[in-house]
């Protein structure tokens, strides 16, 4: 491989802004054309169809990280790595699926997850315990999204990193306050398709200039057979297991997800969630070559900085591909950044219309309501960037991400699922689970935390369930919730938010 | 070369049809903005969602595969990002059909 050259700083300020102002312009034509009120805001009229709802789950569930980290396991443990990496991933949103039917025949007029919660145990404590993990879920993976795109954006032009953050959260921040959930569907389904398509060529243009797959597959048969084996028992105990509960703690906690499972018209429900798990699987399947390429040509841990996550970019730059497809890898992570962040932001805004405002502000009329809804996205970006500006250790954030998405995981099932949950088992499930957790994760290390933080967010629940007498009628709750429209009426108000 | 070139071409033209079908379910979903209510689910006719859960999680597990097995793969892999795209494509067209009326 050749010596690394960075591209020029312009070419990498030219695309954040380029595909900043495309993003804005299609947020602008959507809000115009069909964003009337907080419920076209935030629920999207329940109108989203299956392409739009495959193309945006896809774009929410890829994180910038995922692309720089598939490749980063294979870097690390050859195929194996890769298959850990990625088959979980598509699972934890293909499981998704009966999930969302079951909960939108029970809740049919739904918006978010807390408000569920808070109806079904009738406790406002429960609501507010599952808001506030939802709400630090999705600031996390904003901050988590930032870093994949300062890490690409640095290790290929030699961008600042502080400033990358500020202008990235500025954009997404402008767009998003634009059109809500609407936008982040179409500009997701579009950041789809610039993940999707320009990664299998750039990765096939890698390994054109390596001189083919033949000699990569050989090195690696060389270095050590288990490279190329899927079955090394290695990654799974390293990192496997770990990141499955993980992800699937980070899917089932995710607003994001929820609003959509309430926003997609019910015929298409279950196939959103399905086509987006199977045809995302590509995504991390493809970039993971690139951590192959790496891992061949004896790329070490030291010249990449000690961190794996910069394999990609950092193949890509080394090969000597021309500017236009390093700049088109760049692109891709942006994409994949830009979707996430603003799929955070939409579900955001539903959490704090619904479990914030309507509760806590019972006279407040439509058009206040539909500003500070819209105010709200701003907010939590100005959070977002004075938290990397404080510089907190992005590792941590990950760690303490994870232990919350997984405290919330079995508790959150166990309300869609089980009649015998009962409020005080869902918030104890979750407060006990963090607490203990943490500690147990402190002392003995990430694997012996996150099996603490599921076996005590799975026994308390459960055992508070069996003691207690009482058993839920869903069918009753799905009666009860028809006859009472309150939320709904307050958030469809169109012509007084049409003049917010 | 020529698997990279057949991609770029292949990608230009998944590009444009995508980008095509994005356009026309925006002028849709306009039109319904304005239109009709929420339409009511009928769940009478769910159907069984496993096989497709484990033909997708197989069909990912056999992508890996394929890398482990012969070098001429690694060629082909990177087209199923493509594939994929393709794949939404025919999402937004089913959505068009009449029976997708009906809950999948």
């Amino acid at each position: 491989m050749q010596q690394a050259e960075l591209l020029s700083p312009t070419t990498g300020w030219a695309l954040i802004a380029g595909l900043g102002i495309f993003m804005t312009i299609i947020a602008v034509v959507v809000r115009l054309r069909l964003v009337r009120n907080t419920k076209d805001y935030i629920i999207a009229n329940r109108k989203v169809g299956l392409g739009f709802g495959v193309g945006a789950v896809i774009a929410v569930w890829t994180w910038s990280m995922a692309i720089v980290m598939s490749a980063a396991s294979a870097y690390t443990w050859g195929l194996s790595g890769l298959l850990w990496f990625t088959v979980p991933n598509g699972i934890a949103i293909i499981v998704l699926a009966p999930l969302a039917v079951r909960l939108r025949k029970i809740v049919p007029n739904g918006y978010t997850i807390p408000d569920y919660v808070r109806k079904r145990f009738d406790s406002p404590l429960a609501a507010g315990i599952a808001t506030l993990v939802m709400l630090v879920a999705l600031l996390f993976s904003i901050l988590i999204n930032l870093k994949g795109t300062v890490l690409v954006t640095s290790a290929v032009f030699g961008l600042d990193q502080i400033a990358v953050l500020t202008v990235v959260l500025v954009i997404v921040t402008a767009y998003s306050y634009l059109g809500g959930l609407w936008t982040s569907t179409i500009t997701g389904t579009i950041n789809t398709l610039l993940i999707l398509v320009p990664l299998a060529v750039i990765v096939l243009f890698a390994l054109d200039a390596v001189g083919g797959p033949e000699g990569v597959f050989t090195s690696l048969e060389q270095a050590n057979p288990v490279y190329l084996s899927i079955f090394s028992a290695e990654a799974a105990a390293a990192f496997g297991l770990t990141l499955s509960l993980g992800l699937l703690g980070a899917s089932i906690s995710d607003q994001s997800f929820w609003q959509k499972a309430w926003a997609v018209k019910p015929q298409h429900l279950s196939r959103t969630f399905i086509w987006g798990g199977s045809l995302f699987y590509p995504i991390p399947i493809v970039a993971g070559i690139l951590g192959l390429v790496g891992l061949a040509s004896g790329v070490t841990l030291a010249e990449i900085g000690g961190d794996a996550a910069s394999i990609g970019p950092y193949v890509l730059v080394r090969l000597g591909l021309p500017a236009l497809l390093v700049a088109l890898y760049v692109l891709v992570v942006l994409n994949a950044s830009y979707s996430t962040i603003d799929g955070a932001f939409a579900a955001i805004s539903s959490l704090i219309s619904v479990n914030v405002l309507v509760p806590l502000f019972p006279r407040l009329r439509a058009k206040p309501l539909f500003t500070l809804t819209k105010l709200s996205i701003v907010l939590f970006g100005i959070a977002a960037g004075a938290i990397v500006l404080s510089g907190w250790d992005f590792v941590s954030l990950v760690l303490l991400a994870q232990a919350l998405n997984a405290s919330i995981l079995v508790p959150l099932l166990l309300t869609i699922t089980w009649r015998r949950i009962t409020g005080a088992g869902f918030s104890w499930g979750i407060v006990l689970a963090v607490v203990i957790g943490l500690t147990v994760r402190w002392a003995y290390g990430e694997l012996a935390g996150i099996l603490t933080i599921t076996a005590v967010s799975t026994l308390v629940p459960v055992a508070l369930g069996l003691l207690s007498k009482r058993e839920f009628d869903f069918a009753d709750f799905t009666r009860r919730l028809g006859e009472n429209r309150e939320i709904e009426a307050r958030i469809n108000d169109s012509a007084a938010a049409q003049q917010a | 070369m020529n698997y990279a070139i057949t991609a770029s071409i292949l990608a230009v033209i998944v590009a444009a049809a995508y980008l095509y079908h994005v356009y026309s379910a925006l002028e849709v979903s306009i039109r319904e903005s304005h239109g009709a209510q929420e339409e009511d689910a009928d769940w009478q006719h769910e159907a069984s969602i496993d096989y497709r859960v484990l033909s997708s999680i197989a069909g990912s597990t056999l992508l890996i595969f394929l890398l482990s097995a012969a070098p001429v793969f690694w060629w082909l892999v990177p087209f199923s990002g493509i594939a994929a795209a393709v794949g939404i494509i025919v999402a937004f067209r089913l959505e068009r059909r009449p029976e997708a009326a009906r809950v999948d």
